[in-house]
This record gives structure tokens, C-alpha cells and sequence, in this order.
């Protein structure tokens, strides 16, 4: 396919990934659903319980389109993810441990 | 007659595919990145829910444009798209697009810069500072606790803006091609991860 300024486009060599079509595709999600977030506070002002998991699973929703669909991680070596899942329970268990026994059960 | 032989288990380590050596740096690294601000934003949350004068949220929606910050965010998605785009044109062998792409992403990180510091003027003109709050019956935790996570992410936007400069220079000077160009998706990789900071900072920081 000749383009615009006389460069041949040549078909890309076979590597992992979604279409042009699904990076747009989530595009627009991540912006609806941004478009969503900010009007919440709003609609659940009297119910903030709600407010905070729906925003809390709206937010990871968008982080998880960006990781495995941007950032390749659903194509990619899977070493890359245990990177990623290493790095959280590392955190977690520290984060564990500095808290443990400081918040009373209710 | 030869007498060396690779052993099994060499043979297998000989056979195994190797991870591209730079490309696992970048991921050491954001995983490095993961915890250093999943506690920054621990942090954040531990000190809201035991500081006994955080603002309520009406009171941190009053001092903080959300409006305005939801346009930023909106940005910075657009940005990883167009990151995006970039490096499936370049795998195209499409030089044009991988220059379109990656200057478009440019400008939107600089927009995404200028209105970061422009928050940032007005709030501390409206009196958020880290050692006073416009918010009566309050104490600095807010201000101290939102100006270090914010801060600290936009410098990371800043270093990326920085970086992307010189992969904008190589890509104008014609130095990826569609067999080498690791640069542009490592830098996307950095970009991208950025964005996910964003994503979780405006929802935890501005709309809970």
C-alpha cells in the first residue's frame, strides 16, 4: 500500500498483539468510563459505601485494559507478568506487615 | 572423535527463548515503580482513614478542579493511544505515522504538564499548602499527602516527556525501521504505566 508521501507500507512482521481497531476501541471505554467516574460522586453522594467500590472497580477495570492490552502483557512472555504480580505481593505482604495489629476489628 | 558433548540440561537452557535483555530491565524497573507507589498511595489512604481531621470529600471537591483534572486524565488516556498508534506504525515500516504519532503524544504530555502546574499555582494561591489549609477544621495531611503522590507522579510524567524528546529526535532522524525499534516500545511501556498511575492517583485522590 503506497502511502501519502510515497512511502510503501509493508505488512508488519507476525508479533503479538490486538488489532488498531481494539487499541481505539478501548480508547473510547477508558474515556466513557472516565466520563462515568467523575459524575458518580454525584449520583451516589447519598450511598458512599457504593460510591467507593464502584469507583475502586471502575478505576482497576481501566488499569487492567491499559496493562494487558497496551502495554502487551496479555501477548507478552509471561515472566513479564510474573514481574508484575511479584512486585504486588511483595508490596502486599509488606504493607501487611507494617499494619498488622494496628487497626482494632470493629 | 569429539569428546564434549552438551549435557541436557545445558541443552535446554541453550534451546530456551530469550527474553530481549532491555525490554525486562524496563519491567524490573516498573515493577520496582509498582512498589514504590502502591505505598505511597497506602499511605495516602492509611493516614485518611486514621487522620481524624482529613476534609470530607465535598470539602476536597470544593478546593480541587476535578472538572479540569478529568480533562487532564482524559489527556493522558489520549496520549497512551496515540503511544499506541505509534508503535503500530513503525512496525508497519510507516516512519510518517511513528512521527505523527509520537509528536502528538508529545503535546499532549506538555498539556498534561502545564495544566499539572497550573493546579498547582492556583491551589497553593487558594491557601493548600503543606503547612496551611483553606479548609477550616482541617490539618495539612491532605495537602502534604496529595501534592507528594501528584508530585511525584508528574515528575514521572516529566521524565517520560524528557524521554520521549529523544526517541522523537530518532524517530525524525529516521533510526527506527520496522525490524529495530525497541526504543519506541520500551519508552511505551514507561508511558503506558504512567497512565495506570494516573488512572488509580484521580480516583483515590480526587473522587473518593
Amino acid at each position: 500500500m503506497n502511502l501519502p508521501t510515497g512511502e510503501t507500507e509493508t505488512q508488519p512482521p507476525k508479533h503479538a498483539g490486538a488489532s488498531i481497531r481494539t487499541y481505539l476501541a478501548i480508547g473510547v471505554v477508558l474515556a466513557v468510563f472516565t466520563a462515568i467516574e467523575v459524575q458518580m460522586p454525584t449520583w451516589l453522594a447519598a450511598d458512599r459505601p457504593l460510591l467507593v467500590v464502584s469507583l475502586l472497580v471502575l478505576a482497576f477495570v481501566k488499569a487492567a485494559f491499559v496493562v494487558l492490552y497496551y502495554m502487551h502483557l496479555k501477548f507478552d512472555s509471561r515472566v513479564y507478568s510474573g514481574i508484575v504480580v511479584l512486585a504486588l505481593v511483595l508490596i502486599s505482604f509488606f504493607l501487611w506487615l507494617v499494619s498488622y495489629g494496628q487497626f482494632p476489628s470493629p | 572423535m569429539s569428546t564434549t558433548r552438551p549435557g541436557a540440561a545445558s541443552q535446554v537452557m541453550h534451546d530456551a527463548p530469550r527474553l530481549p535483555s532491555r525490554k525486562l530491565a524496563v519491567w524490573l524497573f516498573l515493577g520496582s515503580e509498582i512498589v514504590f507507589f502502591s505505598a505511597l498511595i497506602f499511605a495516602y489512604i492509611v493516614l485518611r482513614i486514621t487522620s481524624p481531621d482529613w476534609p470530607t470529600h465535598p470539602e476536597i471537591a470544593e478546593v480541587l478542579n476535578i472538572g479540569l483534572t478529568a480533562i487532564n486524565t482524559f489527556i493522558l488516556i489520549v496520549s497512551s493511544v496515540s503511544v499506541v498508534l505509534a508503535l503500530e506504525a513503525i512496525t508497519r515500516g510507516n516512519q510518517r505515522g511513528l512521527r505523527l504519532w509520537l509528536g502528538v503524544t508529545f503535546v499532549l504530555g506538555v498539556i498534561f504538564l502545564s495544566i499539572q502546574a497550573y493546579e498547582y499555582v492556583h491551589l497553593i494561591a487558594d491557601g493548600l499548602t503543606i503547612t496551611k489549609s483553606p479548609i477550616p477544621d482541617t490539618d495539612t495531611m491532605f495537602a502534604t499527602t496529595f501534592f507528594t503522590m501528584t508530585g511525584f507522579h508528574g515528575m514521572h510524567v516529566l521524565g517520560g516527556v524528557l524521554t520521549l524528546a529523544i526517541v522523537l529526535v530518532k524517530a525524525m532522524r529516521g533510526l527506527y525501521t520496522r525490524e529495530h525499534h525497541e526504543g519506541v516500545e520500551l519508552f511505551g511501556l514507561y508511558w503506558h504505566f504512567v497512565d495506570v498511575v494516573w488512572i488509580i492517583l484521580f480516583t483515590i485522590a480526587y473522587l473518593i
